[in-house]
């Protein structure tokens, strides 16, 4: 074949050659800027996620400065959020508390992706008995109700970020796992699979390059659900007195101690709520959007 | 039949098993002595082994797991609280009842008014309504039910002054518990059938019912909703399991002494017996509900009975088939 005959198609048709630019994720991100609820939504994430970041430098008072004789203020502009029991600056402790909800919540995400990518992958992959282990473990794991299994795991490994995270993403390791492994049987089917054994491509070639791309999407639409949905179940599991614990200030825990005093005095409970619904607003919009766009057929 | 809900209750008995050998051994491996923790540090050692001997707490973990597992198994016995010494079983009888009210009536509230407010939303797709059921659906997904719960207290005990705040002494006390406890799954069913409506009405025989003259609220109340209601179906089951989780926190705010704050306080605690007998009894309880999902979904969707079941559901009365001889049976 000579070097004119293999190119010559592409230059007689320009048009073509000027399509192939256009990259997956760059029509990804057109769609998604079309979604005006979905860019709302990572405008407030991107937001929140920058507050968190630079939450010492925004803090108008140090979170853990106390004035016994300043306390339960209602808001004013010396405190926007007014303050705590101790006299101390809730909007302070409610920007610190994100540092540790937000973090947390990428932790927790971040350990239930690795693993189920792991586990889904390779009961997949390899199909037979591993499958059948791995999906029978996945089954006794699912069996128990997710806020119970995690309240146990974090009664069993005690307080704390770590902890906390890792308590949050066992519980999700099964709905994730299957979901790889079902995109996984799905792209193991695939012809491009089948030459690429034919071809002699060791298996774990084929599984990096071959089959774990197809999950990439359906992962990232999980992942920017998921934060959302952890960030509820660490408040929550704070709220009740597990979790990450006081004097690290956390969102559920900043309502946990608000609970305390609502009786007389509301803004302690409630500020960090606010924050809690504003940041599951914020995901969960930009999660549905994202998922819309990496996959229009999903939308009606 | 009657095969797949054999199948189904038997493999459940291995799962549960497996859970409760994982729940103790991850109690058994916690660190955290419960007799120090109950006791405090001054307990001379004799009084340590004494209280261990009569707390179960002596031998190795094989021993002790094959107790538990020996008194669950011959004498329903899942040992007894550290701190209140009572059998777990009897204290799990007497929190259940707070719960089962939430859990029941919120579920049952949430499906009564959550699959109008769909219908609705699907017979007006894309127009006001539609839009203001949706925005409202975003926005109340985003409050865990917890904070509802909270939001619900602020306003109706501690402003209004219409409900008690704390307690189970009257049918008052319920009514906050069991609004935080729908509106979470309310939302889920909206969605869901609104967007299972949808579906349905775009198929071929609706179309079909339309053009051949059948009235709209039939199409819409007979032919569409018998179809869409079945996927609905089974999110009810994952809406019980959801209630359990989130009624600890409820009743957290609520102080209704249900299982969720038995729980909590056993965690608290570190009141083990009580803390596993709460996780198996829930776990039961959610294998139980999965499995009634499913074999209600076999019989209402005869699609799904095929796939479960592998064959046809057999009519009552068995016409005689005629075997042509070369033609394809029906």
């Amino acid at each position: 074949m000579s070097k004119e005959m293999r190119h010559g198609g592409r230059e007689n048709s320009p048009k073509k050659h000027k399509q192939r630019k256009h990259s997956q994720w760059r029509d990804v991100w057109f769609r998604l800027r079309r979604n005006k609820l979905a860019m709302v939504g990572m405008i407030i994430a991107a937001i929140l996620v920058l507050l968190a970041i630079f939450a010492p430098l925004l803090a108008p008072y140090d979170y853990t400065e106390q004035n016994i004789l300043g306390r339960f203020q209602y808001p004013n502009w010396q405190h926007l959020f007014g303050t705590d029991h101790l006299g101390r600056d809730t909007l302070s402790r409610v920007l610190y508390g994100g540092r540790i909800s937000l973090l947390t919540s990428v932790i927790a995400l971040i350990i239930s992706m690795f693993v189920a990518v792991i586990m889904g992958t390779v009961a997949g992959f390899f199909g037979g008995t591993v499958d059948i282990i791995i999906m029978r473990i996945l089954d006794v794991i699912g069996a128990v109700p997710s806020m119970f299994l995690a309240i146990t795991i974090s009664a069993a490994l005690g307080s704390g970020v770590v902890q906390t995270a890792i308590a949050i993403a066992i519980g999700n390791i099964g709905q994730m796992a299957r979901l790889v492994r079902g995109s996984i049987l799905q792209s193991r089917q695939q012809q491009y699979v089948e030459s690429a054994f034919a071809t002699g491509s060791g298996n774990i070639r084929i599984m990096f390059k071959q089959v774990l791309p197809n999950v990439l999407s359906p992962l990232i639409i999980t992942a920017s659900m998921g934060i959302g949905g952890n960030i509820s179940a660490i408040s929550g599991l704070s709220f009740i007195g597990l979790g990450v614990q006081p004097p690290t200030a956390e969102w559920g825990n900043l309502m946990n101690t608000g609970m305390d005093y609502i009786r007389e005095y509301w803004p302690q409970a409630i500020f960090p709520g606010f924050a809690i619904m504003l940041t599951l607003f914020a995901f969960n919009c930009f999660g549905d959007g994202l998922r819309d766009a990496l996959d229009p057929k999903l939308k009606q | 039949m009657v095969k797949y809900i054999i199948k189904r209750l038997l493999w459940t008995i291995p799962v549960l098993l497996v859970v409760i050998i994982a729940v103790f051994t991850i109690m058994y491996f916690t660190p955290g002595d419960s007799i120090y923790a109950l006791y405090g540090q001054d307990i001379t050692q004799e009084q340590y082994d004494k209280l261990a001997e009569s707390m179960g707490l002596s031998g190795g973990y094989w021993e002790r797991l094959g107790n538990y597992l020996w008194g669950i198994v011959s004498r329903f016995d899942f040992g007894s609280s550290y701190v209140s010494k009572r059998p777990v079983v009897t204290m799990i009888a007497e929190r259940l009842k707070p719960s089962l009210i939430i859990g029941i009536f919120s579920v049952i509230f949430s499906q009564l008014i959550a699959i109008p407010i769909g219908i609705v939303a699907a017979t007006h797709h894309q127009k006001g309504l539609d839009w203001g059921i949706i925005t409202g659906c975003v926005v109340f997904s985003c409050i865990p039910q917890y904070i509802i719960a909270v939001f619900l207290m602020l306003i109706f005990c501690l402003q209004l002054r219409w409900f008690p705040a704390a307690g189970i002494s009257s049918w008052k006390h319920y009514v906050l518990p069991i609004v935080a406890g729908l509106i979470g799954g309310g939302v889920q069913t909206i969605k869901m059938t609104r967007s299972s409506m949808l579906e349905v009405i775009r198929q071929d025989y609706i179309r079909t019912a339309r053009a051949k003259g059948v009235p709209e609220r039939s199409v819409i109340y007979k032919h569409t909703l018998k179809n869409a209601l079945i996927p609905v179906l089974t999110t009810i089951g994952m809406q019980v399991g959801g209630a359990m989780g989130g009624s600890i926190l409820a009743e957290t705010v609520f102080t209704i002494p249900g299982m969720g704050l038995l729980l909590r306080e056993a965690t608290g605690n570190l009141d083990f017996p009580v803390i596993m007998g709460n996780i198996i009894f829930m776990t039961t309880c959610h294998a139980v509900i999965n499995l009634l999902t499913d074999i209600v979904y076999g019989f209402v969707d005869p699609r799904v009975y095929v796939s479960l079941y592998g064959k046809k559901r057999e009519k009552k009365k068995k016409t005689p088939q005629i075997q042509q001889p070369g033609g394809a049976s029906a």
